[in-house]
């Protein structure tokens, strides 16, 4: 391991990075206290405050555990979610991923493919993980989708497991390895890391 | 004959949400193989499906009604068990 890698990386529409300060505001508040953007969040527990963001942010140190804001391209980037990478066990090279698109405007327009494919690159290429894994409530379709069209594979379930709208409810589990993402990675041309890969 | 009925309403479906003609859909037609076709897009075609044939979907399968046959094929398994 020789280089230390950037953290940015970009897709033809978006681009992650760590949240800075600057990130940390009003907008990003206004998604937790949305209950539609937190319905599956675990952050809907808790009244949200900007000290409360501050702190979550602050908790990613970027080695073992990674945050990254999602933006658009436009010339004054718009922050419209986020992304992480945590749970990294550096033996088993594994880690698990969730993210969040805060801005409802912005559902739909690929963010969140492009930020988890970006996330996948990284955790594989520059990481060296061997698998990574991420976890829904049953209920969420659009998530499971998702981890159906980024090409994970479902690994089990984990009854009664979330405390969701007045009863527990199962958690489902999928997971990629790095080889399976190499086959699926090519079904997203779009997307450049422009990370550097550890050598 | 309602075959035939389904298959052209899920076709137009996925043609309108996908903004796709619709003589491109046809069984291979996925979420694999349509980019548009993402977790937002899927709920809009569920919806509109559930709606235009006055039935739902059993919601543990939604997630995976992820091309045209898978469709087509669970509206038929509810077509048979309401029979």
């Amino acid at each position: 391991m020789t280089t230390t890698p950037t953290l940015e990386m970009q897709s033809s529409r978006f681009r992650l990075r760590p949240l800075e300060e600057a990130d940390i505001g009003e907008r990003y508040l206004n998604w937790l206290k949305d209950p539609v953007v937190t319905r599956f969040l675990d952050v809907k527990a808790a009244t949200p405050t900007i000290e409360k963001i501050r702190t979550y942010v602050a908790s990613f140190d970027h080695r073992r555990k990674f945050l990254w804001g999602i933006f658009t391209l436009d010339e004054v980037p718009i922050h419209v979610g986020n992304i992480s990478l945590y749970d990294i066990h550096e033996y088993h090279r594994n880690g698990h991923y969730g993210y969040m698109i805060g801005d409802k405007d912005y559902w739909g327009s690929g963010a969140a493919v492009d930020a988890i494919a970006m996330v996948f690159d990284f955790a594989f290429n520059v990481l060296g993980l061997h698998s990574v894994s991420g976890g829904s409530n049953i209920e969420n379709t659009a998530s499971i989708f998702n981890f159906n069209k980024m090409g994970l594979t479902y690994s089990g379930t984990i009854k009664e497991r979330l405390w969701f709208e007045g009863r527990f409810v199962d958690m489902v589990t999928y997971s990629i390895t790095c080889d399976e993402w190499k086959l699926i990675r090519k079904r997203y041309p779009q997307i450049t890391t422009l990370h550097r890969e550890i050598v | 004959m309602t075959e035939r009925i389904n298959e052209a309403i899920v076709r137009q479906i996925l043609a309108d949400v996908l903004d796709l003609p619709e003589t491109s859909i046809h069984t291979d037609t996925s979420f694999m193989t349509v980019e548009a076709w993402d977790s937002l897009a899927h709920l809009n075609i569920i919806m509109a499906i559930e709606q235009t044939l006055a039935f739902k979907f059993n919601s543990k399968d939604i997630p995976h009604l992820t091309s045209y046959q898978s469709l087509l094929n669970a509206i038929q398994s509810i077509a048979n068990q309401s029979k």
